[in-house]
């Protein structure tokens, strides 16, 4: 009986250690985000580099499932307590993961990177997530409408708001069916860096001041902003029912044409059925205006594990290589200083290139925890303006007001 | 034995419906974007609007009784109908609460949009163009009515086989007393499927009060939200997940309501 008991022990104590070796051959890594969606070779290939230097790891991919501008899967792994080992998305999602309370610390060779680009991802100097390429936009024009209508557009790439408000007239007297000057959209938050370009045109560079303690939109130049919503709705230059649009409609109405003059990202016009080509924002005094990026970030989670954390570090690293973002910044701006501009660059990509060049950036605090509560404001606010029940004083005030209240 | 038989369900129950509810009610007194916790007490409670609870009080008040009458009127048109056509009218309204909410919805969308359908027609007769659900009653109204086409499948359903129930010595017995037409109905069936409306409405007045697919996709604005979208969205879009909950408190507590008031009309 002895022997048998002892050799029950001796069986089980094997079998268990066999099991805990086979476990030990393989780490799952979850990532969630652009990866599995786009089938990018830039990703696949980061993935198989990061492979190749730790070969028992295996990745579980996920989607992103955008609902309304925000990311529900993260959101369900997070809240069952699974959230996953790297999530890599547009930044104005990703971004709030990436603080001491969720991100791991990434202890990297900082120097290849645009300072000012990690510094979004960074709290108490120490940097938790990091950004890969720049799809940034600028102002797309509609040369068919423009034509027909009988503009001549500036030969250089900036203009004025007079410049372009009288554009926006000779479209609306050209009267082509269907066909609006330019377009804004009131019901969702989702795409709102569209629309929030405007604000750069009077002459903020930023939404926010002093660490994102204060924000700017409480300032004169957003006052004008919220009067220049109310002029393009007021005098016809946009779909008349524009309050009622989501991002959806934008986007379509843009590339069917309908649109003549709107903030876009070049690679958008990729299949679009007209002529175009791409400016600088107009601007009060016609000077050049900055770009919005809607970029992505890698954000990896925290764990105690040193050769997770190591994994982890890897991968988010490789999402932003020079051979990574060699490939991606053909249809966007690299965010390191080691990256060639791309010989093929996608067309408009060089003015957009030009605009961040001369201005940078425009800050609408995408980094920021309190991001997605922020951005859920500005279309509540411009769908009443549009619809005519506020005035623009109300609006701004109203807008700055509520940005207050959920960042202090 | 008995309990033991009932055990896994009640377990399963437990699990899935207790806790999750339990859940929600300790997170409606928190402050949480999943990643950092805070107890708030009511104040998750305080910054509740009224808007979505008028909003979803009214199209519980405009779509219950009409789906109930019209649901009833077409199961009682059928009660003397021949076999085959009320096979045929059975199917045929049973359709849209067989589609999806959210593709009926979508499909909606298209009629109603600002270049769709309705409006093309509006334009023919040489109107101007409507702005759906751009204010409070130009929302409610359409989406009451989509509510209603939805809704009254399930109603026709349960009306049919209450009706077809009624034994028909009590109709005769009815002709012999003198009733005849429609007051029947009124005197005879009515009476006799008395429970069967009480369960319509309340199982019509419940599915209205956790509306969500409709609204989502065509009318997410505050003049127009529900208490079921108010909590998606302060939840989902804001991040805020303590509001969210006690949204959903709101509308577990207006259900809970309904199955009572039902319980002691009884």
């Amino acid at each position: 009986m002895k022997r048998l008991l002892m050799g029950t022990m001796a069986l089980l104590i094997a079998t268990g250690a066999w099991a805990a070796g086979a476990q030990e051959q393989t780490m799952t890594i979850t990532i969630v985000g652009f990866v599995p969606t786009t089938g990018a070779t830039a990703y696949d290939a980061a993935l198989a580099k990061v492979k190749a230097q730790y070969p028992f790891v295996e990745y579980d991919l996920y989607g992103i499932d955008i609902l309304t501008g925000v990311d529900v899967t993260t959101l369900a792994l997070v809240a069952s307590g699974n959230a996953p080992d790297v999530y890599v998305d547009f930044v104005g999602r990703a971004g709030k993961y990436a603080n001491p309370g969720y991100a791991l610390e990434l202890k990297i060779d900082e120097s290849p990177w645009i300072q000012s680009q990690l510094d979004l991802f960074r709290t108490d100097g120490k940097l938790y997530g990091l950004p890969g390429t720049v799809p940034a936009q600028g102002l797309a024009v509609n040369l068919d409408i423009i034509e027909a209508a009988g503009v001549t557009l500036p030969e250089g790439i900036t203009w004025t708001i007079d410049e372009f408000l009288a554009a926006c007239e000779a479209v609306k007297e050209a009267g082509i069916p269907d066909v609006y000057a330019t377009g804004l959209f009131g019901t969702n938050p989702s795409g709102d860096y569209l629309w929030q370009h405007w604000f750069g045109s009077f002459g903020l560079p930023t939404l926010y001041a002093d660490g994102y303690k204060r924000t700017l939109a409480g300032g004169p130049e957003a006052l004008e902003t919220w009067r220049f919503f109310d002029t393009l709705k007021r005098s016809g230059y946009i779909h008349p029912n524009a309050a009622m649009w989501n991002d959806d409609d934008y986007w379509g109405a843009a590339l069917e044409g309908k649109i003549g003059m709107f903030p876009f990202r070049p690679d958008w016009l990729k299949d679009a059925p007209f002529r175009w080509r791409m400016m600088s924002m107009p601007s009060v005094d016609g000077s050049i205006v900055g770009s919005i990026g809607a970029g992505s970030v890698s954000v990896g989670a925290k764990t105690k594990d040193p050769l997770r954390a190591a994994v982890i570090t890897a991968i988010i690293e490789a999402f932003s290589d020079v051979e990574f973002q060699t490939v991606t910044s053909k249809t966007a701006i690299a965010t390191r200083t080691d990256v060639p501009a791309p010989a093929e660059w996608f067309p408009g990509f060089d003015v957009v290139y030009e605009c961040i060049q001369a201005e940078g950036m425009l800050d609408v605090g995408y980094s920021q925890r309190w991001y997605g509560e922020v951005r859920a404001v500005g279309p509540e606010v411009l769908h009443r303006l549009l619809k005519g029940e506020t005035t623009p004083a109300q609006a701004h005030r109203e807008y700055a007001e509520r940005i207050e209240g959920i960042i202090r | 034995m008995a309990y033991a038989m009932i055990a896994p369900v009640m377990l399963a129950a437990v699990l899935f419906r207790g806790v999750p509810v339990v859940a929600a009610v300790v997170l409606s007194f928190v402050k949480t974007d999943l990643m950092s916790w805070q107890w708030v007490g009511l104040s998750n409670y305080r910054a509740i609007v009224a808007g979505p609870i008028v909003n979803t009080l009214l199209y519980v008040a405009i779509s219950t009784p009409l789906a109930v009458l019209i649901s009833l009127r077409i199961a009682l048109s059928l009660k003397w109908a021949a076999e085959g056509e009320r096979h045929a009218v059975r199917l045929l309204i049973y359709i849209p609460a067989l589609v999806s909410g959210i593709i009926m919805a979508s499909i909606w969308r298209y009629i109603f949009h600002y270049d769709g359908g309705i409006n093309a027609l509006v334009l023919r007769l040489g109107g101007e163009r409507v702005s759906f659900f751009s204010t409070r009653w130009s929302a409610i109204l359409p989406i009451s009515m989509i509510d209603i086409i939805g809704r009254i499948g399930l109603g026709v359903i349960l009306f049919l086989a209450a009706v077809k129930g009624v034994p028909d010595e009590c109709y005769d017995a009815a002709r012999v007393e003198g009733a005849h037409g429609r007051w029947l109905h009124w005197l005879v069936t009515i009476p006799m499927i008395r429970e069967t409306i009480a369960l319509v409405t309340l199982l019509s007045a419940l599915s209205t009060a956790q509306m969500f697919d409709i609204i989502y996709a065509l009318a997410p604005y505050p003049h127009a939200q529900t208490v079921g979208y108010a909590m998606y969205h302060e939840a989902f879009l804001y991040g805020k997940f303590g509001t969210g909950s006690a949204y959903a408190v709101v509308m577990l507590a207006m259900c809970a309501g309904l199955v009572v008031a039902r319980r002691l009309a009884r």
